[in-house]
């Protein structure tokens, strides 16, 4: 309101003038985005489509994929009981595969941090055989 | 959190298969409940023999977080599909 007040009295004082001071206002007006409005995305989503180009059949064939990000929150609070020689036991086999992950290291904390950034992402790959698309709404 | 899936849905058709189903799954809810009771009970029991060790002490805590990833699994949604065969899985 303050902000307004003193625009309309630079315009009075012909300091500015009346195209400025709408743009002026214009930008007072606009509810800058703070991290707090950011909307927590609920859902991650997947879809492939691929390429029509001289497939028939292929508007018959997708995926979509709609995962609850509460649901990975749960599994990881669940993950949290697994009992330590059971958590050894998945992270050898993880990393007999070329997967160098430890259950141990996943912490609340983390993964909430990992929810929240997600919000921010969006992967769009496109190449000859289809569509892929990586999103959180 | 909030509250379990209601219904599943679930299809899976080729050239073997034609499975359509809609399970009412809160049916199951009172079933599950005495379940979960029971178990909760034996947990309780595991929690004051095992308690020396760090696993016992988190026993009790398997049937809260097991119904939160129940709960959890509402809205999920799992749609694979080409032109000869469909997998699809939903929760609502």
């Amino acid at each position: 309101m303050e902000n307004k007040k003193r625009i309309l009295e630079m315009v009075a004082e012909n300091k500015i003038t009346v195209d400025e001071a709408a743009r002026l206002l214009e930008l007072v007006e606009e509810p800058a985005e703070s991290p707090s409005t950011k909307k927590t995305p609920k859902y991650l989503r997947v879809t492939i489509r691929p390429s029509a180009e001289g497939r028939a059949d292929a508007e018959y064939e997708r995926v979509n994929v709609r995962v609850p990000l509460a649901l990975v929150r749960a599994g990881v609070k669940l993950t949290s009981l697994i009992p330590n020689d059971a958590a050894c036991k998945v992270d050898a086999a993880l990393k007999e595969k070329g997967i160098n992950f430890s259950l141990k290291n996943i912490k609340e904390d983390d993964v909430e941090q990992l929810i929240n950034a997600l919000s921010d992402l969006e992967v769009d790959i496109e190449g000859g055989k289809g569509k892929v698309n990586v999103f959180t709404e | 959190m909030g509250c379990p899936p209601l219904v599943m849905r679930f299809r899976i058709l080729n050239d073997k298969n034609n499975i359509r189903l809609w399970i009412p799954i809160f049916l199951l809810y009172p079933f599950l409940l005495v379940l979960a009771l029971v178990v909760e009970i034996l947990a309780l029991a595991a929690f004051i023999l095992l308690w020396p060790w760090e696993w016992g002490r988190k026993l009790p805590l398997f049937i809260p977080y097991l119904f939160r990833v129940i709960c959890a699994l509402r809205e999920l949604e799992v749609d694979i599909r080409n032109r000869w065969e469909t997998f699809f899985v939903s929760f609502k």
